[in-house]
């Protein structure tokens, strides 16, 4: 059966290829099986019947009247028909003609350099735009080759931003090339219908058009008509691409044969152009400087009665002031569209790579610091976000912070507005990250009245602490480190609600005082440069909490001596490579090598060295968060008498990065990561709690699901560790009814159920929710962990 | 790492389970993005869907990631089935209306889709596809990508792995194949 249904496919493939006529002796040469033949003839048959069938995209968009086609955009689609004659006769109906294998649906529009048409590549079964040159240019033989020369050329860039070429070649004589068929508008007439474009418009399309040309220039291509009708925008999506390729160049020699009629649109070009001396690809990068001012005021900045009276103000004066015309627009953005249009060469930026990496770094500093003026020279502002956000500043490397910056692009689309709520449930990290200004939290320490932050005396447990001279003994120092889920995401909003219904508040009693939650002043708490009594408010941003909240209620009802919490989280780092500790070394060298090599991509300069960095960098900022903590205790905690401290714990809680990219040593590093800090604090039998990963309650886990698992248990067997290193389930704690409201919520649509899924969670599947009850049975669950492990080391 | 990303890698590991998780986001992804461009666009504007799966590709993977075309067949194939989704219930939806059957919530995001095939033909084809997919697999998936995601050949055949030809190939095929199907059922 397999094997004549191959047979069927190999004859139909064949078949079709052939003229009608010779299909038949065709099949009564090779189809020996009447079954094979009938169905090859069936085949054949709805090949041929076929028409449109599949013929593009199931949803496509409606034709528009009254909307011309960008690929058009150079054209004049209102010009007197221009004949058609030298397609051939086709006789798919609805044709206007054939050319090539290409079937001719409609004219998109035609111009001065010829026209553009729609068709289908019946070869490929696509939709394509065709350019083809026009026949008194045609007729230049010089025009002729350099149209192909240049053609040829731009097909070999490949490019996000650049529309891809697929055919260059001659019909009848006629030069023209396939391209990819784009049915969004030109930027052109986005500025017509909206005039001035929004600040982070201005950018991202800038930006995109300068990576586009970043990758032609370096293939030595320029493109010398780069203007806002050649910039094609993805369905009003703001996804550029760059079209018409080198071709304006095809047509400079009729140009100097006829003085004064200039081809095309004088307003984008630059001075050395205009005056017909040589360009280089500088040339582009003024006239991305006049397309930036064109988005930034709604016009271009040389305009004239003619086109030489434009050539003339192109070629000697200075444009009027873009802040005259726009006063909204920065003065950053001024300087760099400034330095783009200067008449010479020199003077302007002299790539498009440094023009697209500036204009992206604006983009994301005008996402994450809207009120701060961007500063083009120098780096971004030392003051961060995260600063600002009240969340921890030191960042071990800067990989955590790339795609933030691309978020930030992505939403500088303004267009592009999506449902915050959906984006802030699915990518929970990042969508607080641009959600605006939060203004700095004040740590509890420097904002909490200390009348209100007295313990409650009816919370269990409470009203035996501190004993005689239990404050004069050594801190007990716990450390929290690992990943976002240490950090902690659950937001104190869900919290809040939960306390107060009747079928939840009791598990959250002993964090409440009345309305206002407990300040404990038993325990203290840094984390990053927050500093104070332990309460809610201590997770990865100011709204949310995370373990340390419950685990600190267990340690600190446990223990009377004052105690410490340091935690130091990174959300999205791993073990593997983030957290490496020394002696798990460094990975094979071919693995630095595959990483640099990606890295290249963005960055060509980057060296193994560097990639070398990367490995335990987190590791290191760790320890370096810890030192800070214990060498500074009389300033950041000012009940702190110098009575010494101990530490006596480290929780560690981190993995879905590690179960993602599962790698087989992890059992491996992590052992190596606990004997480390050990060696490193001189605690050679310190009480390790590993949090073991439980997201989604692992009902059905995956492979690497179970092999993470299954590593993470691992490491509280190895014998050296019995007694002093436990791990703890997650799984019991993840939270089956928050899971089906999201499940529910999302269907309804998140954003117009927020609140009602705000009775539940905060966050994404991978951040176990953001379930308030999670998180604090989480936080429990290690701190009895702990305790557990403190008495069977004791007993030792 | 985005968590898309994520579970594109942990496919690219043979997790079968991320398969099952990354379908749901995308489908959502796709059905608020078009509402929300929706709501951008002068009204009588459509969408593509090929527009629409890049730039929820966008959206949804690290763009550190961006370049990694085994991350971007197992996207797009999951956009392709969640577009196929989306399509196959608004004609199963409008075909009922049309029967007189239930009322039934419309929604704006899903109605403004204008699907290049008319509801009844939509489900011959869907019909006619999951049968040509029993018995090749990969040529359906190539339908999917092209049909549904709105990828090109070149695009579809590089999330396949397999080169252009093969790929201009298997359209061919699959092409008379399923519309032979059609016009015959």
């Amino acid at each position: 059966m397999v094997a004549q249904r191959s047979s069927v496919e190999e004859v139909f493939l064949q078949a079709v290829q052939k003229d009608h006529a010779e299909r038949a002796a065709f099949l009564d040469a090779t189809c020996a099986d009447s079954k094979v033949r009938t169905r090859v003839e069936a085949l054949l048959k709805a090949h041929d019947n076929a028409s449109s069938f599949l013929d593009g995209p199931a949803v496509r968009p409606a034709p528009v009247s009254g909307t011309s086609e960008p690929q058009a955009s150079d054209c004049d689609t209102s010009s007197a028909q221009a004949p058609l004659d030298f397609l051939d006769r086709c006789d798919t109906p609805d044709r206007l003609g054939l050319l090539a294998h290409y079937e001719i649906l409609e004219i998109l529009g035609r111009g001065g350099m010829g026209i553009v048409l729609r068709g289908v590549d019946v070869k490929l079964s696509r939709v394509v735009a065709i350019k083809v040159l026009a026949p008194q240019l045609a007729a230049n033989a010089v025009a002729r080759q350099r149209f192909l020369r240049e053609a040829q050329a731009a097909a070999a860039v490949t490019h996000n931003h650049v529309v891809t070429i697929h055919a260059v070649d001659e019909f009848k004589g006629l030069p023209y090339l396939v391209m990819e068929y784009n049915s969004g508008p030109s930027l052109q007439q986005k500025i017509d219908a909206s005039g001035a474009l929004q600040l982070a418009q201005v950018l991202r399309i800038g930006m995109q058009i300068a990576s586009g040309l970043a990758a032609a220039h370096a293939q030595g291509l320029i493109h010398r008509d780069i203007k806002p009708a050649n910039i094609l925008l993805e369905n009003g999506i703001e996804r550029v691409k760059i079209t018409d390729f080198g071709l304006a160049r095809s047509i400079d020699d009729v140009r100097i044969t006829q003085a004064g009629a200039v081809y095309g649109t004088p307003q984008y070009m630059s001075p050395e152009q205009a005056q017909g001396e040589r360009v280089d690809q500088r040339s582009d990068l003024f006239s991305l400087g006049s397309v930036l001012y064109a988005m930034g005021t709604g016009r271009p900045p040389f305009r004239g009665d003619t086109s030489l009276a434009v050539l003339k103000r192109v070629c000697d004066d200075a444009p009027r002031p873009i802040r005259e015309v726009n006063p909204d627009i920065p003065a950053a953005l001024v300087d760099i569209v400034n330095r783009l249009l200067a008449k010479n060469p020199d003077d302007r930026f002299q790539s498009a790579g440094e023009v697209a990496e500036l204009l992206g770094r604006y983009l994301a500093h005008l996402q994450h610091d809207p009120l701060t003026p961007f500063q083009a020279d120098g780096r971004p502002q030392p003051r961060t976000i995260r600063e600002d956000r009240g969340e921890p500043s030191q960042q071990p490397n800067d990989r955590s912070a790339r795609p933030r910056l691309r978020r930030a692009i992505l939403v500088g689309a303004s267009v592009m507005v999506i449902g915050i709520a959906v984006l802030a449930a699915l990518e929970g990290t990042r969508s607080t990250n641009w959600t605006g200004l939060v203004a700095p939290r004040e740590t509890s320490a420097n904002k909490e009245a200390p009348a209100a932050s007295t313990p409650s005396p009816d919370a269990p447990g409470r009203s035996t602490k501190h004993g005689p001279g239990a404050t004069d003994r050594p801190v007990k120092v716990f450390i929290l480190a690992g990943d976002s889920n240490m950090a902690g995401r659950a937001k104190f909003s869900v919290l809040k609600y939960q306390a107060t219904q009747a079928e939840t508040k009791d598990r959250y009693q002993h964090l409440l005082n009345g309305s206002e939650w407990v300040v404990r002043e038993d325990v203290w708490i840094k984390n990053f440069h927050q500093k104070g009594n332990l309460t809610v408010g201590f997770g990865q941003a100011p709204d949310r909490f995370g373990p340390e909240l419950e685990f600190g209620q267990v340690v600190g009802d446990y223990f009377d001596e004052q105690v410490l919490l340091i935690k130091t989280c990174w959300g999205g780092h791993d073990l593997n490579r983030d957290f490496r500790s020394p002696s798990s070394g460094l990975p094979p060298p071919e693995v630095l090598e595959r990483m640099r090599k990606e890295l290249q991509k963005s960055k060509p300069d980057v060296t193994l060295a560097d990639m070398e960095k990367f490995y335990g960098a987190t590791y290191r900022a760790m320890l370096t968060e810890i030192r800070d903590a214990l060498d500074n205790l009389a300033e950041y905690f000012p009940g702190y008498k110098g009575q010494g401290y101990e530490i006596a714990g480290f929780v560690w809680f981190s993995g879905w990065n590690d179960m993602v990219n599962y790698d087989p040593f992890y059992t491996e590093h992590l052992a190596n990561f606990i004997r480390d800090v050990r060696g490193e604090f001189k605690t050679p039998n310190l009480p390790f709690v590993i949090g073991q990963m439980g997201v989604k309650g692992m009902s059905n886990p995956g492979t690497n699901e179970a092999n993470f698992r299954a590593a993470q248990a691992a490491v509280g067997q190895l014998p050296e560790f019995t007694g002093n290193v436990k791990v703890v389930a997650t799984d019991p704690f993840w939270d089956h009814e928050a899971e089906a409201v999201f499940g529910e919520v999302l269907k309804k649509g998140l954003k117009d159920h927020q609140a009602e899924w705000e009775k539940f969670g905060s966050d994404a599947i991978y951040h176990y929710l953001g379930s308030p009850k999670t998180f604090c049975a989480m936080g429990r669950a290690f701190g009895e962990a702990m305790i557990e492990l403190r008495h069977s080391g004791a007993k030792r | 790492m985005s968590e898309v990303t994520q579970l594109l890698d942990a496919i690219e590991r043979g997790d079968e389970q991320a398969s099952k998780q990354l379908l749901p986001i995308i489908y959502r992804d796709l059905r608020g993005l078009a509402a929300n461009m929706l709501a951008q666009e002068p009204s009588g504007q459509t969408l593509e869907a090929t527009a629409l799966v890049h730039e929820a590709y966008v959206r949804l993977v690290d763009a550190e990631e961006e370049q990694k075309w085994k991350h971007r067949g197992h996207f797009f194939a999951a956009a392709a089935e969640a577009m196929r989704r989306i399509l196959v219930e608004q004609a199963r939806r409008k075909q009922r209306v049309k029967h007189g059957g239930e009322h039934h919530r419309i929604e704006l995001d899903d109605e403004r889709l204008v699907c290049a095939v008319p509801s009844d033909q939509m489900l011959a084809l869907d019909e006619a596809l999951e049968r040509f997919a029993q018995e090749e697999p990969e040529k359906a998936q190539l339908v999917k990508l092209r049909f549904f995601a709105g990828l090109s050949i070149e695009e579809a055949a590089e999330a396949l792995g397999i080169s252009r030809a093969t790929a201009s190939r298997h359209w061919t095929y699959a092409r008379a194949w399923l519309h032979d199907a059609v016009s015959a059922g």
